[in-house]
């Protein structure tokens, strides 16, 4: 599967949480998943198979439906919950 | 993976636009950014919001506008006292400007992993001299 990380520019925040992506998979125990990160002005909805963003930008992605949507962008625990659920729900 | 040049301690700022425009100061004097990268920032907030506040009280300022940047580089200003960005409290703003979109990926990896300290911004906030910053940033 394939997983994007979303912020405004797709430089710096996204990368961000791309890094937080990677690790939580690790501890997941998950091996086969690509990890990216672009901005919203660059995404597009076939890009991947789930997209992680923040709050302040996930409305600015109405088409998107496999979201992760995070209150606060560098926490590892957040990231976890929400992303297992996904995983789990695959 | 911050240079003490880059530091500043304690500003005063009146408001966020303030606090960005002072933020840009150091990557300013020292010619590694056009004076227009900062009005590209506001831009990048205008459309976007405020989505690079990574942590409570910790902002990353930044645009994607590479040719506005001579240098890759990450200046560190804490605030005297906190400043209301849009509804989020912001004191420490970690200011970006790279080149191109991996020129900054190596110092963003470090940072990502100092930001998973413990109580980082805090530590940050009470420094009174830049090369306190830069001995909390440099820590392993």
């Amino acid at each position: 599967m394939k997983i994007m990380a979303l912020c405004g520019s797709g430089l710096g925040s996204s990368f961000m949480v791309e890094l937080n992506i990677k690790n939580v998979l690790k501890d997941l125990g998950v091996t086969d998943a690509e990890v990216g990160h672009t901005s919203v002005a660059q995404a597009n909805p076939d890009q991947a198979d789930l997209f992680v963003i923040g709050v302040d930008l996930a409305q600015s992605l109405p088409a998107y439906n496999i979201l992760v949507v995070l209150n606060n962008l560098m926490d590892k625990f957040e990231l976890k919950e929400k992303l297992s659920l996904h995983l789990k729900g695959e | 993976m911050i240079e003490e040049k880059l530091v500043q301690v304690k500003v005063e700022a009146d408001c966020w636009q303030d606090a960005i425009r002072v933020s840009c100061g150091k990557l300013l004097e020292l010619d590694m950014i056009t004076s227009s990268y900062i009005e590209s920032i506001f831009a990048n907030i205008e459309r976007y919001g405020m989505y690079f506040i990574l942590l409570d009280k910790l902002a990353l300022p930044h645009s994607s506008t590479f040719e506005e940047v001579r240098e890759t580089g990450l200046a560190i200003t804490t605030l005297k006292n906190p400043i209301d960005m849009k509804g989020k409290q912001v004191q420490v703003l970690m200011t970006l400007a790279s080149t191109s979109h991996t020129s900054h990926l190596g110092m963003l990896q470090e940072l990502s992993e100092v930001l998973q300290r413990d109580n980082i911004v805090n530590k940050l906030i009470q420094c009174n001299a830049s090369e306190e910053i830069v001995k909390i940033m440099e820590e392993r």
